[in-house]
């Protein structure tokens, strides 16, 4: 193309471009309707193949949520459908008999059944916060030390329950630039996530200390953990693994994960000791 | 009847063996794969309640095993997955029938009574002989056209008999219709039903059979 002068080169140069756009745009909707990918045929402009590429990878990454999305929504209608059946189950049986014990013991579970379903719908109304707009979180100086221990003292008797022994060790006065709700949630869901994990007679320490320029907080418990390759699953938003006999949404790790991204903050996992245990360490960045 | 429910939620499962323990059916209640596996092996069923999604695997990995080992059991489905796709996998692996949670009881034991009809092999709601008439649905029991009122067993037992008509029903067969497996015995129960029944439906229309059980008077 050197041999033209530069008013022909700029012309010819226009028209292809044109045409080679207007084929794009042909090929885009062509391809849409089909769900195939583009494919840069014969054309002599390089910029053309890296376009069509970046194209494809848009497509690929709204493919990809919207079917996110819809297994969400399937994941999140069967958990509340489930204590939902148990509800009405228990009530149906509750009216069907004069049996007094039968009847108690309906209601006993009815209640706890609302209380399952109630659990869950704060979790998802948690999480919907946490994914509407984007990363806007007001955020103010927030006490990690003080919100720990407070939070600590809050979940004793959860543990209790279960004879485990929850300890905590501060160092004072550490802060942190946050959103004081979102962290409140985060510890509490760490927190009460062991308790739920952990066997009877169990114990946990929650650590919170600064080192360098970082803000650790770690929750350490000497539980059965998690196996390395289950790391990233336990993340995703109502996955449960090895989960027969625990209460939990299947949200709290997922919630805690995308508060932690908020905050510019990571979400780390490892054994505990060499014996076993899981060790969940949030890092914040100064 | 005997039925196997598997069902990892505890409300829901207690409440399942609640509910058709009232109906005077027999009912064990296990929460995975591995212990339904296991109550196969050690108890013959008439009638599987099974969910899909089960701590241990798949429910519709044991219903395609179960089917394969027991060709004629009725198997309902039972889950809170409400996709299509889910429900014509269900029923092309072998499942009868399919019901969304939350469900209601009503329906549920209708249907229940409908796939054991169809495995006993009659269309028919309501058995019937010359004297005995017998509504599964209603619990209701007329001889010679009056009505008897029954306790849930009495109806079960008798439900029993008269669907084997002229057949001779052990007392372990009629045990392991009407007790799940965490229920006490005496040792005489079964005598004990059997006799009540008989004097609210009259002592001709159920034969002891000497050393081995009770039939339902064929001339009847």
């Amino acid at each position: 193309m050197q041999f033209y002068p530069n008013w022909l080169f700029n012309k010819v140069y226009k028209k292809q471009l044109k045409q080679e756009i207007e084929e794009l745009a042909d090929n885009i909707e062509r391809n849409i309707a089909i769900k195939a990918p583009l494919v840069a045929e014969n054309s002599d402009l390089k910029e053309m193949y890296k376009l069509t590429n970046a194209i494809n990878k848009l497509i690929m990454y709204f493919e990809n949520r919207s079917s996110n999305e819809k297994d969400f929504s399937a994941n999140a209608s069967h958990e509340l459908r489930t204590p939902l059946a148990g509800i009405r189950l228990q009530t149906e049986i509750a009216m069907s008999t004069d049996d007094k014990e039968i009847q108690n013991r309906a209601h006993e579970n009815v209640l706890k059944a609302i209380d399952q379903n109630e659990r869950l719908i704060e979790q998802l109304l948690v999480l919907a916060r946490h994914t509407v707009g984007n990363g806007e979180l007001v955020t103010e100086k927030v006490d990690l030390s003080k919100m720990s221990k407070d939070i600590v003292s809050d979940l004793q008797n959860h543990a209790l329950e279960k004879h485990i022994s929850l300890k905590i060790k501060v160092s004072k006065g550490l802060i942190i630039l946050a959103n004081e709700k979102s962290i409140s949630v985060l510890i509490h869901n760490l927190i009460s996530n062991a308790i739920n994990h952990t066997p009877n007679n169990s114990s946990i320490r929650v650590v919170v200390n600064k080192i360098n320029n970082k803000i650790m907080l770690s929750v350490i418990d000497n539980g059965p953990g998690i196996p390395k390759e289950h790391y990233k699953e336990v993340l995703q938003r109502f996955k449960k693994v090895n989960n027969s006999n625990n209460p939990g949404s299947g949200l709290g790790l997922a919630i805690a994960k995308r508060i932690c991204d908020l905050h510019d903050a990571t979400l780390r996992f490892e054994q505990a000791t060499s014996e076993g245990g899981l060790k969940v360490t949030v890092v914040f960045n100064l | 009847m005997r039925v196997l429910v598997v069902e990892d939620d505890k409300i829901i499962g207690e409440g399942l063996l609640t509910a058709l323990k009232l109906e005077g059916y027999a009912v064990d209640w296990v929460r995975d794969k591995e212990s339904a596996v296991l109550a196969f092996k050690t108890h013959e069923y008439d009638m599987l309640l099974l969910d899909i999604g089960l701590p241990d695997g798949s429910g519709l990995d044991l219903l395609s095993e179960i089917r394969v080992k027991k060709e004629r059991i009725p198997i309902l489905m039972l889950t809170a997955y409400d996709k299509t796709s889910y429900k014509v996998r269900g029923l092309d692996l072998g499942a009868d029938d399919y019901m969304i949670k939350p469900f209601k009881l009503n329906e549920l034991k209708a249907r229940i009574r409908a796939l054991h009809r169809r495995r006993e092999g009659r269309a028919l709601p309501v058995l019937k002989t010359n004297k005995v008439e017998l509504n599964p649905a209603t619990k209701k029991v007329k001889v010679y056209g009056k009505e008897v009122s029954l306790t849930a067993k009495e109806f079960v037992i008798l439900q029993l008999l008269m669907e084997r008509k002229g057949e001779v029903l052990s007392k372990k067969v009629i045990e392991d219709g009407i007790y799940g497996w965490e229920m006490e015995i005496e040792s005489n129960a079964i005598e004990v039903h059997v006799s009540k029944l008989r004097k609210k439906i009259g002592k001709s229309l159920i034969e002891t059979v000497k050393n081995t059980g009770y039939r339902f008077a064929i001339l009847s």
